[in-house]
């Protein structure tokens, strides 16, 4: 905990020696890479804005990182151009690319000190030894490491190495920094705590950054946009928000947040909404994430998130539409509740209940039902 | 129970002491007497040890001794640096190529070592007059221990690079050092150990070695064991132990200066 709030210090005094960089700008386009025979990645295209923080996120083998490898020039892909401010760089081998890697498993140089570890790519960059000890020392300070300059990798902890992998990348200033899953080797607490100041970090240099993890929660916390990316193509690009209240289809409702999907048929157009009804009769106003209007009767799903749904007595008249279904499983975890419902047609939604302590939770196969505030779905074509 | 355990556990101690004792007596006994051979009068030394004289060491260091065992260390030398360079090369190379070609590749340049070394020195021979050559000499001598200094070198390297991560190789990369840098900042260093290691067993293999230089020393390029194998054909005298014990000091102090670079001991003895 003390380090958090050592670094955050040290982060602010130190925004004076460094000078805050305007950071660059990425391009891919058309980015295509096939290995033994399959396609990894499908023309892919995106922008990264200067001091941007971009996440690629999506289950293994989905192309993220052979993506980021190709952005740091590990992989060169079979087609398309990468830009760094403005300059093709896709031929440039990984030496000559102004960005800087966090590896999921840190990638100390074990033989050298944490001082040389830093220093490392400033002398490949031929910067004169006295500035190298002083922006050293800064990037030390700024990832709350001060004074470790001369032990040895294997003398930290799990969590001070990654630091250092961290103050490695950023000394270098470099144009964009990659980072590839670089919280997934710690445990819990350790990676809540570095997300954060990783994102500080991040904020106060200004620096231009992909990171790539297949961990929902780093991304929506991290990230200011957010690519989910499925066999090798973006399935929505957009700000956390967006992704998580807006997903465009079913796998991105899916791999981001907890989701209810139901299943229902289109009715009619309303505005920027839509009525769809549900299996059980009741009808439903919704919003719906995209053109072309779907003609009536279509099958569709609707997203419903668990916090968005209630749990009313089965006695009250219901101001909103309702689903009625009996309680499978209960799951109290004390800020939240979780209650699975089943209803009908088998299947089950989950209904998330906040700060339980005041209200009764119904048991194990008690009748509940389940109040569906208006406009809370979200329409997704199949 | 306890103190019946503690006592098993003493019991334990003093066998594993004694035995290592032993072992060690075992090692070095035959040196020592080799050590006492040279620095007592006697043509048969006598025992128990009575009395004490350097005479032989007089016959020894002479240049008829002298020479001979300068050329062993400098072929030993040379084909040290050449066993290094290309053992390691093709560690290296084996260490990062896919299984299957590695482990037929590693057997074909550590084959060497399973042939008795008396039919690879006839086999150069007959290799060399084939071509109508007729040279013996030095070169000829290098080139035969670089054949059975690569395979030690690529063994011992092999296993050094086991530990260097090709990820610290990628990271180093990443950070604006070329694939010549990368390797002379990053791999070199972490792979010194096992480099030292094969350079101490090349040099060894080819500083004592007897039956691979056999058929190939002329009689004006003889190495120091040809040298005392010849001279014991017809004679005996207690300056060859004198001779034997340089050698051993010259090989003593190289082993020593290896062990201060590198933790050597890590690497024989497991990390």
């Amino acid at each position: 905990m003390s380090i958090t709030q050592n670094t955050r210090h040290n982060a602010q005094s130190d925004t004076s020696d460094t000078p805050v960089r305007g950071g660059s700008s990425v391009a891919l386009r058309d980015i295509r890479k096939s290995l033994g025979g399959s396609t990894i990645v499908h023309k892919l295209s995106f922008d990264v804005q200067p001091s941007e923080f971009l996440t690629l996120l999506g289950p293994s083998g989905c192309g993220k990182t052979t993506t980021l490898n190709m952005v740091a020039g590990f992989i060169s892909p079979d087609s398309g151009s990468i830009i760094l401010d403005d300059e093709a760089v896709t031929s440039e081998p990984p030496n000559k690319r102004d960005s800087t890697m966090v590896f999921q498993q840190y990638a100390l140089f074990p033989h050298l000190t944490i001082g040389e570890n830093i220093a490392y790519g400033l002398k490949n960059r031929k910067v004169p030894a006295s500035e190298i000890r002083k922006r050293v020392d800064g990037a030390l300070q700024r990832v709350g490491l001060d004074g470790q300059e001369d032990r040895y990798p294997k003398q930290l902890s799990g969590g001070q190495q990654q630091r250092v992998a961290l103050a490695r990348a950023i000394v270098v200033e470099p144009k964009v920094l990659l980072l590839d899953e670089p919280l997934s080797n710690l445990d819990l607490k350790l990676r809540e705590q570095l997300r954060l100041e990783i994102k500080h970090l991040q904020r106060d240099l200004g620096l231009t950054t992909i990171f790539v993890t297949h961990d929902q929660t780093e991304a929506l916390v991290m990230s200011d946009r957010i690519a989910v990316m499925r066999d090798g193509r973006i399935e929505q690009l957009g700000t956390p928000a967006e992704i998580y209240n807006s997903p465009s289809n079913e796998f991105v409702a899916g791999f981001v947040g907890q989701s209810n999907l139901v299943d229902a048929k289109f009715l009619r157009r309303d505005g920027d909404r839509c009525i769809v009804e549900l299996n059980d009769g009741t009808q439903v106003s919704v919003r719906i994430s995209a053109e072309p209007t779907p003609t009536s009767d279509t099958p569709i799903r609707v997203l419903f998130r668990p916090e968005s749904l209630h749990l009313i007595d089965t006695t009250e008249d219901a101001s909103s539409p309702s689903i009625d279904g009996h309680a499978l499983e209960v799951v109290n975890e004390g800020d939240n509740a979780t209650v699975e419902v089943e209803i009908s047609g088998g299947k089950t939604i989950t209904v998330r209940v906040p700060d339980p302590s005041g209200t009764v939770l119904p048991v194990p196969g008690d009748s509940v039902r389940v109040a569906i505030p208006s406009e809370t779905g979200l329409a997704l074509l199949t | 129970m306890k103190n019946n355990r503690g006592s098993i556990a003493r019991a334990g101690n003093a066998l594993r002491n004694v035995l290592l004792v032993l072992t060690m007596f075992f090692v070095t006994v035959p040196m020592l007497v080799v050590v006492w051979t040279s620095i007592q009068p006697n043509t048969y030394p006598k025992f128990p040890p009575t009395q004490f004289s350097l005479k032989w060491w007089n016959e020894a260091l002479t240049g008829e001794w002298m020479r001979p065992l300068a050329l062993s260390a400098e072929i030993a030398g040379i084909a040290t640096i050449i066993s290094v360079i290309l053992g390691s090369a093709a560690a290296y190379a084996l260490a990062r190529s896919n299984s299957r070609a590695r482990t037929m590749l590693e057997g074909f340049l550590t084959s060497p070592l399973l042939l008795p070394e008396i039919v690879i020195s006839l086999a150069v021979l007959q290799f060399i007059s084939m071509f109508g050559g007729s040279w013996l000499g030095p070169e000829l001598l290098i080139a035969a221990h670089v054949t059975i200094g690569i395979p030690f070198v690529v063994r011992t390297v092999g296993v050094s690079l086991v530990g260097v991560d090709p990820l610290w190789e990628r990271a180093a990369y990443d950070l604006g050092a070329s694939r010549l840098r990368t390797f002379f900042t990053i791999t070199l260093p972490l792979m010194k150990s096992g480099i030292f290691a094969g350079a101490l067993f090349a040099f060894i293999m080819s500083f004592n070695n007897v039956e691979l230089s056999l058929f190939l020393t002329s009689r004006s390029a003889t190495t120091l064991p040809i040298k005392i194998l010849n001279y014991m054909e017809f004679e005996y005298s207690p300056s060859l132990a004198a001779v034997a014990v340089t050698g051993m000091a010259g090989i003593l102090l190289i082993a020593v200066i290896a062990s201060r670079f590198t933790r050597m001991t890590d690497f024989i003895g497991g990390r």
